[in-house]
């Protein structure tokens, strides 16, 4: 596959996907317009590489900002991502926050409850 | 108009507007305010609080006022006024906008509801809402409106007033405290 590269915007996160590593990072302040239009090449990229690959795979949010719109694409990747894992797929998620912004923290932590994955918190 | 500019000046001194935004919500234009707001409230520790509260108002003008204009591309947007202003110890956050009576009662009723919610219960809902509703389609209103809630520190005030061609001119304001509670 080829990896997936979108360039963050004022309003839209870089996205930096790569296919021979696994690492999948979602990086920047998140709040567009259309979030469906921003977010579907994304969905549609991770459903295309869980199901066509086999190697470890770590999503790995950094945001600094998101609104509600983008919450719903983080719990898709989320519901995607166990869904892989629970097939035997090697899935990890990371959720970088903010060192001083524990209220990024915690809407990471409300976001993956309830969801049977790897979750990490780590600070930046 | 001119004449008024000291009036109303005044009166925004008096209001304590940090800022004020009334027009076309268009999305260059919310990416500019987002800009411009975080620009001047860049110091304030409650800076993503008040932002994510101002980016949900905002964006609900955007899509939902049943006043319009087009945008730079051509497409229909939202008309209405956004505020942010200071009252002794917090910051206070409103929108406001023309919306048709039907939909004025059912956002009043949702105000009420959510203001009749602990911050946990708005979570548990926030929460269950973002697992409810598909993604593709929604502009996510509903989800923003308890968003806003449980970002605030009081309960939301809202107010209907009558405007023109049997629209309701509908605002609703938010508060955040100034400095963060350290119980909360």
């Amino acid at each position: 596959m080829e990896n997936l590269i979108i360039e963050s915007t004022e309003n839209t996160p870089r996205i930096d996907f790569n296919p021979d590593t696994g690492n999948l990072w979602l990086i920047g302040e998140s709040f567009p317009d259309m979030a469906h239009e921003f977010f579907k090449p994304v969905i549609q990229w991770f459903q295309a590489y869980i199901a066509s690959t086999r190697g470890p795979i770590i999503v790995k949010f950094k945001f600094s900002y998101f609104n509600t719109s983008t919450s719903k694409y983080i719990i898709n990747i989320l519901s995607l991502a166990e869904g892989g894992a629970a097939a035997g797929r090697a899935i990890e998620v990371e959720w970088h926050y903010p060192a001083n912004d524990e209220n990024i923290k915690q809407n990471g932590l409300e976001l993956a409850d309830g969801f049977h994955i790897h979750f990490t918190t780590i600070a930046y | 108009m001119a004449n008024d500019l000291l009036e109303f000046y005044n009166n925004m001194e008096v209001a304590r507007i940090l800022f004020a935004f009334k027009g076309t919500i268009s999305q260059n234009m919310l990416t500019q305010l987002s800009f411009v707001l975080k620009q001047q409230a860049q110091e304030e520790p409650q800076i993503n609080t008040l932002f994510g509260i101002f980016i949900e108002l905002t964006q609900n003008v955007r899509h939902y006022s049943a006043e319009q204009s087009l945008d730079e591309k051509g497409n229909p947007f939202g008309i209405g006024v956004i505020t942010v202003s200071e009252e002794n110890n917090v910051y206070s956050i409103s929108s406001g906008n023309a919306v048709k009576p039907d939909i004025a009662m059912r956002l009043a009723k949702n105000c009420e509801d959510l203001n009749a919610l602990d911050k946990s219960a708005l979570n548990r809902l926030y929460k269950q809402r973002l697992l409810d509703e598909p993604p593709e389609g929604s502009k996510g209103a509903g989800v923003g409106l308890i968003e806003i809630a449980r970002r605030s520190d009081f309960p939301l005030k809202y107010h209907l007033r009558e405007y023109k061609e049997g629209m309701k001119f509908f605002i609703i304001n938010a508060q955040v405290k100034k400095v963060a509670d350290s119980n909360s």
